[in-house]
């Protein structure tokens, strides 16, 4: 286990998916914080906080999707793994193209999740910081 | 003189009797050509009318046919709003449960991690707990693909190449089942006009249905698929499998919602297949063999040349 923690946190409205998924993954060593509304979690958790985000699609108030689209708009440092128990209209393409790391399928294994999570935590999060990390070592070898 | 005038008058009486048959005479023959005429008019008119009545009855049996297409589209588009109720009441069910389906999943994956080594009996419940997880995950996946929406996208089609990509969907399936599947394909079908993946779904159904029934079979498990042309608008499809046949009274209840014959299956793809035929305008039915297994068969129009 690594020193530091790693935080997740959850936003599902189905209060069951939050719980279990917390125990789940507090035995891979995570941090996990739960909430059942997206509004809970803009107020609760400043954006500052480093972090990954598992997003529940289908939420009654703000929707997955308005959450993952204020993120990138925002260019908030999180990544995003987006899961729905549907997988109709487009949503696994949906949601990498708006910016998630990846989706998941309800039911989904503590393996497909987890190494969702590690890819996600390793890679640089938004396309923005992927572009400066890009920028800035192509600054290098012009300054070289 | 008296009885000369009464000659003169006998004469002149027989010369009036005489004018008066030949009047008489001609009254007759006068009435003889009208009735002539008339009867030529009732035959005229008597042809007319049978011609009027003939022309009404065909008006009828327009009408009785205009009715039946009436009717028949009627009960088609009560058919479509059916499908359509469905596949939202399926949306909406697999959406309900695959969220206990999910924590169920995780409770048990974080028990198991929690316990680790030191408790294999619960360790082995555990898997029990989540392999079931997984079979009803598999059904809810199974069905949501089985009515996927969307309007259907009517395209020509050719039934035997659209029969060999499905078949080779689950020619691994069939391997581990160890069930032989043949294919004995008329040839020079002309096309159909369908929807390529929900005719597949339909074949996907009804070779599943056929896995099913070869499960316990200790006789050769085979499946036969057969395509026909039945006359020269209809192409007829046939799944005959191998295995032990279906109770007779069961057959016809097989095409209602929700009624299964066997122990996890939802009672949803039969009926979902027969609507998806009888939207494409075939049918779609289910008969015992004379020796053993059953054959389900579709029929389906072939495509017109403005489709």
């Amino acid at each position: 286990m690594s020193a530091e923690q790693q935080h997740l946190y959850i936003v599902d409205d189905n209060e069951s998916v939050c719980r279990s998924l917390k125990l789940l993954l507090t035995t891979y060593g995570f941090e996990v914080s739960t909430f059942t509304s997206a509004e809970k979690f803009f107020s609760d958790v400043p954006d500052s906080d480093k972090g990954c985000l598992i997003l529940d699609i289908h939420m009654p108030g703000v929707s997955g999707w308005e959450v993952l689209k204020r993120i990138v708009e925002f260019k908030i440092d999180r990544p995003v793994i987006m899961i729905s128990a549907n997988k109709s209209n487009g949503n696994p393409e949906r949601a990498v193209r708006l910016g998630a790391v990846g989706f998941l399928l309800k039911p989904f294994t503590d393996k497909a999740l987890v190494d969702l999570i590690h890819s996600a935590l390793e890679k640089p999060t938004t396309v923005l910081v992927s572009h400066n990390h890009g920028g800035k070592a192509n600054e290098k070898e012009n300054n070289n | 003189m008296k009885k000369k005038t009464t000659i003169s008058k006998r004469l002149a009486i027989g010369k009036t009797k005489n004018a008066e048959q030949k009047r008489l005479k001609g009254v007759v023959d006068g009435l003889r050509k009208n009735r002539n005429g008339l009867n030529k008019k009732i035959r005229k008119q008597k042809s007319a009318l049978a011609m009027k009545n003939g022309q009404l009855k065909n008006g009828m049996k327009k009408q009785v046919r205009a009715e039946q297409q009436i009717l028949e589209q009627r009960e088609e588009l009560l058919h479509v709003t059916r499908v359509g109720k469905l596949a939202e009441f399926v949306s909406s069910l697999a959406h309900e449960i695959s969220q206990p389906l999910t924590s169920i999943l995780s409770y048990a994956q974080a028990a198991q991690r929690i316990i680790g080594d030191r408790e294999p009996k619960l360790r082995e419940i555990l898997s029990f707990i989540i392999d079931d997880n997984q079979r009803a995950a598999e059904v809810i996946h199974r069905l949501r693909s089985l009515l996927k929406k969307g309007d259907p996208e009517m395209k020509p089609l050719d039934i035997n190449t659209l029969i060999d990509d499905t078949v080779q969907l689950i020619t691994t399936d069939a391997n581990v089942r160890n069930v032989v599947l043949k294919k004995y394909f008329a040839s020079d079908l002309p096309l159909i006009s369908g929807d390529r993946i929900q005719l597949q779904q339909v074949l996907l159904n009804l070779i599943s249905n056929s896995f099913d029934a070869l499960e316990s079979c200790n006789a050769p498990r085979e499946i036969l698929i057969r395509t026909s042309l039945q006359d020269t608008n209809t192409i007829k499809v046939e799944v005959k499998d191998s295995g032990e046949g279906l109770p007779e009274d069961n057959i016809p209840k097989l095409f209602t919602r929700f009624f299964t014959s066997k122990p996890d299956g939802l009672g949803m793809g039969l009926s979902i297949s027969r609507s998806i035929i009888e939207s494409h305008g075939g049918l779609l039915d289910i008969k015992n063999n004379p020796d053993r297994g059953v054959t389900s068969y579709f029929t389906i129009p072939i495509a017109t040349k403005d489709a």
